[in-house]
This record gives structure tokens, C-alpha cells and sequence, in this order.
């Protein structure tokens, strides 16, 4: 099969790899209908995550059919249509019982496109096969549920949930890449009373406000005014880089929430010195996915709409253009970029 | 009548300064029958406190009687035994609403012996005194009482319920002053499953196995990889921070287990560097925080059922004119061995905690 293999610091290429089989008796082999490219793959090809083993095909979200299963897989079979979750769950570790599936200490956690073959490929082997992907309802379009195998539960778990948002809120996104302006859209389900958008790139300013921010600004005035004055009920960190840290920190109120979504690369500076009477409560976390389920009713039922994250689509083997594409967002406006089998995406289906 | 009065970075007296008077309705005047002297003292001293004005009584824990209250007072009466928390609360603003009140946002907060003339003095104004002092029942020895005013609260809430101690959870203090103390002895309420003390000085260890800690470490002999032997490589629960320095800040980010929490009740006058580069994976949750004195009532009735080791806290007792001679003990703590000293009140027994 063919498969986007990362061979050190800015090298990837789309080679053609042997096919993945079954190594334990839990594994699914999913053949791959759709697949994006995330931020954190972007980090690997820089060489920020050198845990990353040559030969590595890269990638961990994913759309697809179940072709082949092992033995000790009782949930799916051939056939099913699933969601390959971008964390892997033994499910009887200690953290999986605690639902930090993201945590699993059983041989799962963040693992596909990391520590094991990804899902940029043709075909995908996906461990612990019952706890690590989800049924896909017929109606729901590949591309929203490829947003559901990471995306959205990181908006989610580590942003609107660890912040805490609420009704009567003002919500600080920093950051209106895919993953600030998902927490836009899921933040917007509990009634704040604004959600104020940061970002340098007017593309993006342009579709936080297109997906509900109340307001979209580069850094500024606004900031400068919430810093001075009120304050922020909650800040979601999604730009991952130290400065924006430090900005969030500035607009928080007192009493009020800062959820790090970002994965910075560099420490940043915690001015304690002001912040140790603030009753701050600062939270980071990479995603658990245990909201998957729920968020998929969201999006089937059509409480959230998050087709329009998707900016960009190509054909699986136009891999490396996706990537090029993607990795210039910033300035193309490309916010996810979605990769499908077959040229074109099936059409919606009314649900049933 | 005699205060403690602050003339500018390293100059403070015991001298004559006037009585004071009612200002606002919700004002009550009390006699101060016990004081204490906090960290945060030294530390406007040392002139880390800009806002602090030349000229201000320090001082914000005592108890005391009310001896005279104002018009729209409802809750205590001249007459009554009362705590003067460290935090006064409007009761009005959105913070106090919500029971956040450190944050008042109505002329209350953090204003005792840093905005107004303060409690380490005979008399004491305490504003919007039906929500800034709380009537002592009879069980709680004056002496025991003034430490609820702030250190049994720090503790309890920025420390122990911030950390989100739960049954069974592997527990950190790093630092083991007074506030570090008080929250071993309380993170006890939630039955942990151990509790670790980490501290420089001896004596203060053994005072922190004396309250309660089940193991404790020398800082300097790599309390991390006790941690991180006591737990099988993953880390503490709650590791609460009450040094206020960033390399020990920076240490308990290291010790927390993923998913866990660290609580800063430390006072820091310099940055810490967050490793988010390695946390962001982590999900852990810092919290930093002033106490909000919500939980004193909850404290008080502990202590009146005599479950919270307040006297054992106590290492100095002095009567209230030797203000100047407690400042020195308390703050060569070092050598004396001081943890709270208590000026007034009824005479304590000296607890010895240093055993050498």
C-alpha cells in the first residue's frame, strides 16, 4: 500500500510500505475512506517530537472500514464503518478506568502516527480495536466524522470543558486555527454571554466571526481593555506558543479559568509574582476522547455544525500537497484539510 | 493607644499612634486581645508590598472584643468575642456573591494591615464587620483562634480544597512553615492515602510528622524520587506549593501525576517558568489563589470539636507590647524555631518543636 512515512527532521514522503496486519489478538485493520492532517504532524516533520522513529507513516484520524479483525475483537467486524479515534485505549489500566484514555498506561494513549504507523495510508492498523474507534452513523458526512477523531473532543475536553465555560461568560480564544475555532463553535452550546476571537491572520479573524465569535481581533485594544478591566471568565489557550500564554494570563479574571489547548515546544514565563492572588486555575492536557460519543450526537443531530472547518479536500495520494497546503494556513486559509479514498466524498444522507 | 506602625522599607515601631474611630456604619471597633504576625508582615517589612503606605498599623489576624459598632451593624454587639479574618468582604459585588471574597471588589479583600491600619495594635477598626468577624464560641481558646483568621484558611481552601485532595490520594506539601503545617494537618479531613513533607529544616519535618505526615524529605535529598518511588513512577495527586519561590514551584510541576493537581499557596515575588512543553501533555491543573476565609465557619466548628491542631502550631507566646522582640523571633525563624507566634491572649504552653 502506499502510506506518508516520516524520515527524519523535513523529510516525508508518500511510499509505498507493506500492508499492516494483525499483531495482537485486539488489533482492527481499517481501511482508510478519509483522513486530515493535524498541527501535531506538522511538529513531527519540523523534528519537535523526536520520540518519532524514522519510517514512521505519520497521521491519526481517520474515517474508513473495518477489513480485518483479530481474535479478541467483539465489537466490530468487517464491514462497519468507524471512526478511528486518535487515542488508543487498553480500557483497563487505571487512567482508561478514569477515563484519561489519553493517559492509558496499558500500551494505548496518543500512539497512531507517533509510536506505531498512522493513518495517512491506504490501510491502518488500529490497537485495542474495541475501545479506540467508534461506529459512524451512515449520515454522517466522512469529513465531519474524521473532525470527531480528534478535533473536536481536544475543542472540547481540553478547552470548553477544563475552562469551564458557562452561560453569562466572556470567552477568550486565543488562537483561531481548527482546534480555537472548534472550541468556538462547541463553546457557543453553553450560552457565554461573548466569545471573543485572537488571531494574527485575518483569514482566520474571518472565520472565527463566519462561526459565532461575537468578535475577532488581532490582539488589541479589546485584549488591553478585558486586561485592564473585568477580565476574561475563561481563556482557551489554542495558540501554543509561550506569548500567547502569557496574553491569556493578562486577560483572565480573577477567579477565572485558563484551559491550554496548545503544545508549545518552549516554556513560558508564569508571572506568579501577580498571578498568586488571582485564584487562577490554569489547566493543560492532551485529549482523553471520552466525549466522543456525545459530540458525535451533536454533530449528527445537527446541534453543532462543523462542516465548514473543512477548507480543503484532495485525493489520498495528494498527501504531500495536503500537507503543503495545510502547513500554510495562517496565510491560505486553510483550516482543516480533508483526504479521501475516493475522489469524491459521498453525498450527505438524510438520517434515518 | 499602641500599634505596630510601618515607616518605610525595614522601619516599623511599636508606638503612641490615635485610637481608632468609627468611619462607615458597618464598621465595629475591637479591643485586640491576640495577634499574630504572617509571612506577608515580613514581606512588607522587606518592602515587597509597594501599595503598602508609610505610616499603617500591620497586622491581619486577631481576636478580640468588640467594644463599640456602628449603626447598621446587625451580627455581633459590644461585648462579644469575635475573629477578625484577614479578608473583609462588602458581601454586595459579584466576588463576595459567589463567596470570593479575597477578590471584593466593593473596598473589602485583603485590606487589613496593607490598605487600612491594622491589627497588630490595641484596637482595631474592621470594616463591614457582619461579614469580616465571626463571633468564637467559648470552646477555642483566643490564643488557638487567631490562627483561623488566615493560616487555617490559606491552607485549607488554596491548599487543600483547590488541590482537590481526595480518599486515597498521594499528597505533597513542599514547604513545611505554618501554612504548609496547616494543611498537612487538614489535608488529614480527606483521608489520603499518604501525605509527604518536603522542607529544608529538621525540626520543621519533625513538626510535619507530628501533624500528620506520613513520610517526610529533606528538599536537598531529592524528594521527587521519593515521590516517585511511593508511587510507582507516576507522581503525587495534589502537590500543594507553600514556599513561594519559583524553583520550588517549578519542582512540584515535576512531582504532580498526570491528571493531577498542583496548588500554589506560596507568595512569589518573582516569575516561575512553566514547562508547558512538557505539561501540556500532562493535564494537570494549577491553581493559585488568596484565601477567601469561605470556609472559617467550617474551621471554627472543627475547632470547637477539637479537631484542628491549632495550638501545636504555636511555638512563641509574648504579651502584645513586645511586638518588636516577636518580629525578631518570628523572623529568624531558622535559628528560633518559630512557626506562629501569638501576642496576648491566655498563656500558652511553649510547644518545643526543635528536638536538638
Amino acid at each position: 500500500m502506499r502510506g506518508l512515512v516520516y524520515h527524519g527532521p523535513a523529510q516525508t514522503s508518500w511510499d509505498t510500505v507493506p500492508d499492516p496486519a494483525i499483531e495482537e489478538d485486539t488489533d482492527a485493520i481499517v481501511r482508510v475512506d478519509a483522513t486530515t492532517v493535524c498541527g501535531s504532524d506538522l511538529h513531527i516533520r519540523r523534528g519537535d517530537l523526536p520520540e518519532v522513529a524514522p519510517g514512521t507513516i505519520l497521521g491519526h484520524e481517520a474515517v474508513g472500514e473495518v477489513v480485518e479483525i483479530g481474535r479478541g475483537v467483539h465489537n466490530r467486524r468487517p464491514g462497519h464503518q468507524v471512526i478511528v479515534s486518535s487515542v488508543s485505549a487498553c480500557g483497563r489500566c487505571p487512567m482508561c478506568r478514569a477515563s484519561m484514555y489519553g493517559q492509558c498506561h496499558g500500551g494505548g494513549g496518543w500512539i497512531l502516527g507517533n509510536m506505531i504507523n498512522g493513518t495517512q495510508a491506504e490501510f491502518v492498523r488500529v490497537p485495542f480495536a474495541d475501545s479506540s474507534t467508534h461506529r459512524r452513523p451512515p449520515s454522517l458526512p466522512l469529513g465531519d466524522a474524521v473532525l470527531l477523531a480528534e478535533l473536536l473532543p481536544t475543542a472540547y475536553e481540553v478547552g470548553v470543558r477544563n475552562g469551564h465555560v458557562g452561560p453569562g461568560d466572556t470567552v477568550v480564544v486565543v488562537g483561531a486555527g481548527p482546534v480555537g475555532l472548534a472550541a468556538v463553535v462547541i463553546a457557543r452550546l453553553y450560552s457565554p454571554r461573548r466569545i471573543i476571537a485572537v488571531d494574527l491572520s485575518s483569514f482566520r479573524l474571518e472565520a472565527a466571526a463566519r462561526l459565532g465569535a461575537d468578535a475577532a481581533e488581532l490582539p488589541g485594544r479589546l485584549i488591553a481593555d478585558l486586561s485592564e478591566g473585568p477580565g476574561a471568565d475563561v481563556v482557551i489557550e489554542a495558540a501554543g506558543d509561550p506569548e500567547s500564554f502569557v496574553l491569556s494570563t493578562r486577560v483572565v479574571r480573577a477567579g477565572g479559568h485558563i484551559a491550554n489547548i496548545g503544545m508549545p515546544g518552549s516554556p513560558a514565563t508564569l508571572h506568579l509574582e501577580a498571578l498568586w492572588r488571582k485564584n487562577l486555575t490554569i489547566s493543560t492536557g492532551q485529549v482523553d476522547t471520552f466525549s466522543t460519543p456525545w459530540l458525535l450526537d451533536l454533530v449528527t443531530f445537527g446541534r453543532i455544525s462543523v462542516s465548514p472547518l473543512i477548507t480543503h479536500t484532495f485525493d489520498l495520494d495528494r498527501m504531500e500537497d495536503a500537507y503543503e497546503v495545510f502547513s500554510r494556513g495562517p496565510e491560505t486559509g486553510a483550516l482543516k484539510v480533508m483526504l479521501y479514498r475516493e475522489a469524491k466524498p459521498p453525498p450527505r444522507q438524510p438520517y434515518l | 493607644m499602641k500599634g505596630y506602625v510601618f515607616h518605610g522599607s525595614g522601619q516599623a515601631a511599636w508606638e503612641e499612634v490615635p485610637d481608632p474611630g468609627l468611619k462607615e456604619t458597618t464598621d465595629v471597633i475591637v479591643r485586640v486581645d491576640a495577634v499574630t504576625i504572617c509571612g506577608t508582615d515580613l514581606h512588607i517589612l522587606k518592602g515587597d508590598v509597594p501599595e503598602v503606605r508609610p505610616g499603617t498599623v500591620l497586622g491581619h489576624e486577631a481576636v478580640g472584643e468588640v467594644v463599640e459598632v456602628g449603626s447598621d451593624v446587625r451580627t455581633v454587639r459590644p461585648g462579644d468575642r469575635v475573629l477578625v479574618s484577614c479578608v473583609s468582604a462588602c458581601g454586595r459585588c459579584r466576588y463576595c456573591r459567589e463567596g470570593m471574597y479575597g477578590q471584593c471588589r466593593g473596598g473589602g479583600g485583603w485590606i487589613l494591615g496593607h490598605l487600612i491600619d491594622g491589627a497588630q495594635a490595641e484596637y482595631v477598626r474592621v470594616p463591614y464587620a457582619d461579614l469580616s468577624v465571626h463571633p468564637l464560641p467559648s470552646a477555642v481558646s483566643s490564643g488557638d483562634a487567631v490562627l483561623l483568621a488566615d493560616i487555617f484558611p490559606t491552607a485549607y481552601e488554596v491548599g487543600v480544597l483547590n488541590g482537590k485532595v481526595r480518599p486515597g490520594d498521594t499528597v505533597v506539601v513542599v514547604g513545611a512553615g505554618p501554612i504548609g503545617l496547616a494543611a498537612v494537618a487538614m489535608a488529614r479531613f480527606f483521608t489520603p492515602e499518604r501525605i509527604v513533607a518536603v522542607d529544608m529544616d529538621a525540626s520543621r519535618l519533625e513538626a510535619a510528622r507530628s501533624l500528620g505526615a506520613d513520610a517526610v524529605a529533606d528538599a536537598r535529598e531529592d524528594p521527587e524520587q521519593l515521590v516517585a518511588d511511593l508511587t510507582e513512577g507516576l507522581g503525587a495527586d495534589v502537590v500543594i506549593e507553600a514556599v513561594g519561590v519559583p524553583e520550588t514551584f517549578e519542582q512540584c510541576t515535576r512531582m504532580v501525576r498526570p491528571g493531577g493537581h498542583v496548588a500554589n499557596v506560596g507568595v512569589h515575588g518573582k516569575p516561575a517558568t512553566l514547562h508547558l512543553e512538557d505539561l501540556w501533555i500532562k493535564n494537570v491543573t494549577i491553581t493559585t489563589g488568596l484565601v477567601d476565609t469561605h470556609s472559617t465557619p467550617t474551621l471554627l466548628r472543627m475547632a470547637s470539636a477539637g479537631r484542628l491542631p491549632a495550638s501545636q502550631l504555636i511555638t512563641h507566646t509574648f504579651p502584645l507590647d513586645h511586638m518588636e522582640e516577636a518580629y525578631d523571633v518570628f523572623g529568624n525563624a531558622a535559628e528560633t524555631g518559630a512557626l506562629k507566634i501569638v501576642l496576648g491572649g491566655q498563656p500558652h504552653d511553649v510547644v518545643a518543636v526543635r528536638t536538638t
